[in-house]
């Protein structure tokens, strides 16, 4: 039977938590691209809806896009609003309207 | 360094200083803070680079110099200490030994050399308000700020100056309501109007710190804005970016008024909010308001129950209904003095103004929900 040596143990232990420092930075890296892709695809959605907005003529249209849950005043146009609604988005509804 | 200090002073310091403080940061000189015996004045820094304390007292000095002590360990200790002298003795980045009655404590000090310069207090722009005058604007506007991001324009008061007329403007918006004070200011430098917007996180501590007698001087940097009062300096970085254009928001006219007791609404919201249950679609407790000859103030919720309360209101204009988030509401109510309380409504779907009767300095603006 061998002896019982603790610095075996340390070793492992450092050695198990070397492994899983080198797991979390694989899933970090993995993260960091996602984010950086949705990043980007919203920045491109962000710019046709403004495309897409530009064009429509009606303000039913822009209503629509409102209360599909869009924030359609210029501030803040595109982005996902909450279900209250937005006085600027409001505001700017009414000024069209 | 060699100091002599009350603990009961010792305490407030530390205590004062501790919720700008860090416990995680990257910077372990943020964790700590700076202390200074210089010119027979002992000084406190924390910061947590958003923002920045830095208070100044009378202390009994034998050598001066500076320390950087871990905040929570300092304050922790130092309020176990009985109420007398303490000496605190040490050398930067060494040991510290803090001296009461017959007993000592020792402490490890960080080096003060990682701790950050206070910023320069440079600005275009200089003015002093009244403390409770500021504390009051805050309290007040605060309710409408966005705390979903702390570095959201949402998150921000809008701080207008306008030199020429020595007024200022507060404002704040979530997007779903908006609050506004206006007040005076002594303008001490700069002829521009000036108008930056700071973090309410920033404001509110700031407020925190003001006790509600004397002035604050600020002055308005690039990036930062500094307040000086009594022994305190403090400083924090503003928010960058466009505040959303909150004048076109600002209803100029109103079809119906609705005059009443405050305390009187103010009770009845918060009896409706017990009752009133999150809506699982809106997400919030809705309350509705129905003006025809009083005010009828009215919540349902599915499953539970529903509270309906008639008040005495002076009613002006035609009868509408209205359903708006109560806790908006409730928290609108509480901020105002006043004994008798405005309602002012256009239709339905259009924002109400929530305001103090005769208090043209302040309102709140709710924009209405839409109900099935």
């Amino acid at each position: 039977m061998s002896e019982f040596n603790p610095e075996d143990t340390l070793i492992a232990v450092l050695a198990g938590l070397e492994v899983k420092v080198a797991e979390i930075q694989r899933e970090l890296r993995r993260l960091k691209a996602l984010a950086r892709n949705l990043e980007e695809e919203n920045t491109r959605l962000r710019a046709w809806l403004t495309e897409a907005a530009s064009e429509i003529k009606g303000e039913d249209k822009l209503r629509l896009l409102y209360e599909q849950g869009y924030h359609i005043c210029p501030a803040q146009f595109g982005r996902v609003r909450s279900t209250e609604g937005c006085l600027f988005c409001h505001s700017f509804l009414e000024k069209r309207g | 360094m060699r100091v002599t200090c009350p603990q009961p002073l010792l305490l407030s310091a530390v205590q004062k200083l501790h919720r700008v403080i860090t416990t995680n940061s990257p910077l372990p000189a943020l964790t700590g803070i700076l202390i200074k015996a210089h010119d027979k004045r002992l000084s406190f820094h924390a910061t947590d680079l958003e923002m920045g304390i830095l208070l100044d007292m009378e202390a009994d000095i034998e050598e001066e110099g500076e320390l950087l002590l871990p905040a929570r360990l300092l304050t922790d200790i130092v309020r176990h200490l009985p109420p007398v002298n303490v000496h605190i003795d040490g050398v930067a980045g060494g040991v510290v030994t803090l001296s009461y009655q017959q007993s000592r404590v020792e402490l490890y000090s960080l080096d003060p050399g990682q701790f950050p310069a206070l910023p320069d207090a440079q600005g275009t722009a200089s003015f002093r308000v009244p403390a409770e005058t500021f504390k009051e604007a805050i309290k007040k506007v605060g309710i409408a700020a966005g705390n979903e991001d702390l570095r959201s324009i949402y998150h921000g008061i809008l701080w207008e100056i306008d030199p020429s007329t020595g007024e200022f403007t507060m404002v704040a918006t979530d997007t779903h309501r908006l609050s506004l004070q206006r007040g005076k200011v002594v303008v001490l430098e700069g002829k521009q109007e000036a108008a930056p917007i700071i973090p309410h996180r920033t404001l509110a501590e700031l407020a925190r710190l003001l006790g509600s007698e004397g002035e604050v001087t600020f002055t308005l940097g690039s990036s930062q804005i500094f307040a000086a009062a009594e022994n305190l300096v403090f400083y924090g970085r503003l928010l960058n970016g466009q505040f959303p254009p909150y004048r076109q928001v600002l209803p100029s006219s109103f079809a119906t008024e609705a005059i009443m007791d405050a305390q009187e609404i103010t009770l009845a919201v918060e009896r409706a909010l017990v009752l009133a249950r999150d809506d699982s679609r809106l997400r919030s407790p809705i309350i509705r308001l129905q003006v025809e000859g009083g005010l009828k103030l009215s919540t349902q919720a599915p499953e539970v129950g529903q509270i309906e309360e008639e008040l005495q209101a002076e009613i002006s204009g035609p009868g509408l209904e209205v359903a708006l988030n109560g806790k908006y509401l409730l928290s609108a109510l509480k901020v105002i003095d006043e004994d008798r309380v405005i309602l002012k409504f256009n239709e339905p779907l259009k924002p109400v103004v929530v305001q103090g009767l005769g208090n043209e300095d302040y309102f709140c603006l709710i924009l209405p929900v839409r109900i099935g």
